[in-house]
């Protein structure tokens, strides 16, 4: 299955541009970025790029003219980010052909979604690799199953966003506060009782496929996959 | 003016007439004249100078009525001397003329200030767009080295950005064009967007949303009430129960739901309520949280507050013709409301 992970970032501000590619790669994508911005929708087209991040405020071109120029000869979504937040520039921004509007700031978790959001919409389920692999586990996000040694179970809708998340960041700590925030992303507006409650059931679901410790506990700090 | 005024007014000139006529008689008297003879004149003389005196006066009294009136009917007073026109008397056209000019000077004076205050307003605005990329740059910057250290930061960095915004919709909120568009949204969407846009500050504060029916339509601008939900959602995460003995703040419930029901003045609304389980206001507090810079006895003691959140909220609710009311007890909770004029469902 072919996946389409390949991100372009269009950003003039360089910190704001290096760390937007730092934590596209982060999280299971390969962001590139355009560096010079005399033609933007060369580049643009050029890079064949799987999703498209535009902001409209870059030196000497107007966004807006970008993401209608590149519409003319490609269907790339694109996504417009950026600190104009005005109605008109939002339904300008749609208007000349982006698909989705973020304003800044945004946080991680949020443009995260968005990115998920869409590629899920242009390409049906393939966005960042639908499956994860740790440790003998497999987790298959498309159909909501986790694996081993042949055996498997189905997961919950938020079963399968936690492990999700602690398998996309396997070898670190992910606070109980980050998981929480990308499951409110998901309108899933859990509190720490819930959160324990469905960290616990997990626990549960995967020790019927003898994978009990998978998820391990950190006190005060979060949860782990290793 | 009354003609008895009138005649007040000039009383110099009708004395000396009184006087002329009878110097004149006392005159034509001493030279032998019959008495009835100067009783006519002086009486031809008197009519002569009432008839003159009372047109004089029906012609002056006739512009004043009608500046009045345009001063009554106009919103604008400022405009009257306009619609009323220049007047046919010397005084009155020197005066008008003097008039003239000064209001001239003053709607320059006026317009300056005006420009002054929008291009104020104009650079706040671009000012806050622009500081919106180092925030979101410096936000990436700690949310791609988690430690104790960036989250601490991250933190500050979000108030930081419910400032920036705050002064933006305060920008926003003193304009005088309209530059919001009221259209149909769905009012579980807003919420919800309202809910994971203030994620953060929400999680950290362990509120525990339950959402009860929102399946409802309403008119407003969306952006706008999202920001104004925010408000009342980081102020019940603001104003939340202490932690007890042990240190654990539990999951602070906040009950956000929606009805229709007929309002106090027998029209339909959707009511969209916001209910915490949090400190509360005290009662003499309560009818003046909407005013700005109002901080209260809960703003001194507990958090820092500007006073600045809720008058947004009353002001912006008001300019897209919602109403929003606040009940409170002290040590049970605050609901805030917001009456959405009928839509339907």
């Amino acid at each position: 299955m072919q996946v389409h992970n390949r991100l372009l970032v269009v950003e003039d501000d360089p910190k704001l541009r290096e760390e937007l590619v730092a934590l596209l790669g982060n999280n299971g994508y390969q962001p590139r970025a355009v560096e010079a911005f005399d033609d933007v929708v060369g580049q643009v087209l050029a890079a064949g790029a799987d999703l498209v991040l535009l902001d409209l405020n870059l030196p000497g071109v107007d966004g807006q003219y970008v993401c209608r120029e590149v519409r003319r000869e490609s269907d790339v979504p694109i996504i417009v980010v950026t600190s104009r937040d005005g109605q008109m520039d939002e339904l300008l921004s749609m208007s000349f052909g982006a698909d989705d509007f973020v304003a800044k700031p945004y946080n991680a978790p949020v443009l995260l979604a968005r990115i998920a959001r869409l590629l899920q919409r242009t390409y049906g389920s393939a966005d960042r690799s639908a499956v994860l692999e740790r440790d003998g586990v497999r987790l298959d996000c498309d159909r909501c199953v986790a694996e081993r040694d042949g055996r498997s179970v189905e997961l919950t809708k938020n079963e399968l966003r936690i492990l999700s998340l602690l398998m996309r960041n396997a070898g670190k700590v992910v606070s109980r506060q980050r998981i929480q925030e990308e499951l409110w992303q998901t309108d899933e507006f859990v509190d720490d009782n819930t959160l324990t409650v469905n960290v616990s059931h997990l626990r549960q679901t995967l020790g019927s496929i003898g994978a009990r410790d998978f998820v391990q506990t950190r006190r005060g700090l979060g949860y782990l996959v290793l | 003016m009354g003609f008895w005024s009138y005649l007040v007014d000039r009383f110099a000139i009708v004395l000396c007439l009184a006087a002329g006529v009878l110097l004149s008689g006392l005159a034509l008297l001493a030279h032998g004249v019959d008495v009835r003879a100067f009783g006519e004149v002086a009486c031809i003389v008197g009519a002569c100078a009432l008839v003159g005196l009372l047109l004089d006066w029906l012609r002056r009294r006739e512009f004043f009525c009608r500046l009045r009136e345009a001063l009554d009917a106009l919103d604008s007073k400022y405009l009257a001397s306009e619609l009323v026109g220049r007047p046919t008397t010397l005084e009155g056209r020197l005066m008008y003329d003097a008039l003239a000019r000064e209001s001239k000077a003053m709607t320059d004076e006026v317009e300056a200030a005006r420009l002054a205050q929008r291009e104020y307003r104009d650079y706040v605005e671009t000012w806050i767009h622009e500081v919106k990329t180092p925030i979101a740059a410096a936000r990436l910057v700690a949310q791609n080295h988690p430690d104790d250290a960036t989250a601490a930061m991250d933190r500050e960095l979000v108030r930081i950005e419910g400032y920036a915004e705050q002064a933006l919709y305060y920008a926003r909120s003193t304009s005088v064009d309209r530059d919001f568009a009221i259209r149909r949204v769905d009012l579980g969407e807003l919420v919800r967007g309202a809910l994971r846009a203030n994620a953060r500050t929400l999680i950290d504060a362990h509120m525990a949303p339950e959402l009860g029916d929102l399946d409802f339509e309403v008119r407003c601008d969306p952006k706008w009430l999202t920001f104004v939900l925010g408000q009342v959602l980081v102020n019940a995460a603001k104003y939340r129960k202490p932690a007890g003995p042990d240190g654990v703040l539990e999951p602070a419930r906040l009950r956000i739901v929606a009805e229709r029901r007929l309002s106090d003045a027998d029209a339909r609304v959707t009511v969209l309520s916001v209910a915490d389980e949090g400190i509360g206001i005290p009662a003499e507090d309560v009818d003046r949280v909407f005013d700005r810079g109002f901080t209260g006895q809960n703003g001194r003691r507990f958090a820092k507050s500007t006073g600045i959140g809720l008058y947004l909220v009353r002001s912006l609710c008001q300019k897209m013709g919602l109403r929003v009311t606040l009940a409170s007890r002290v040590g049970r909770g605050t609901t805030v409301s917001i009456e959405f004029p009928d839509s339907g469902r």
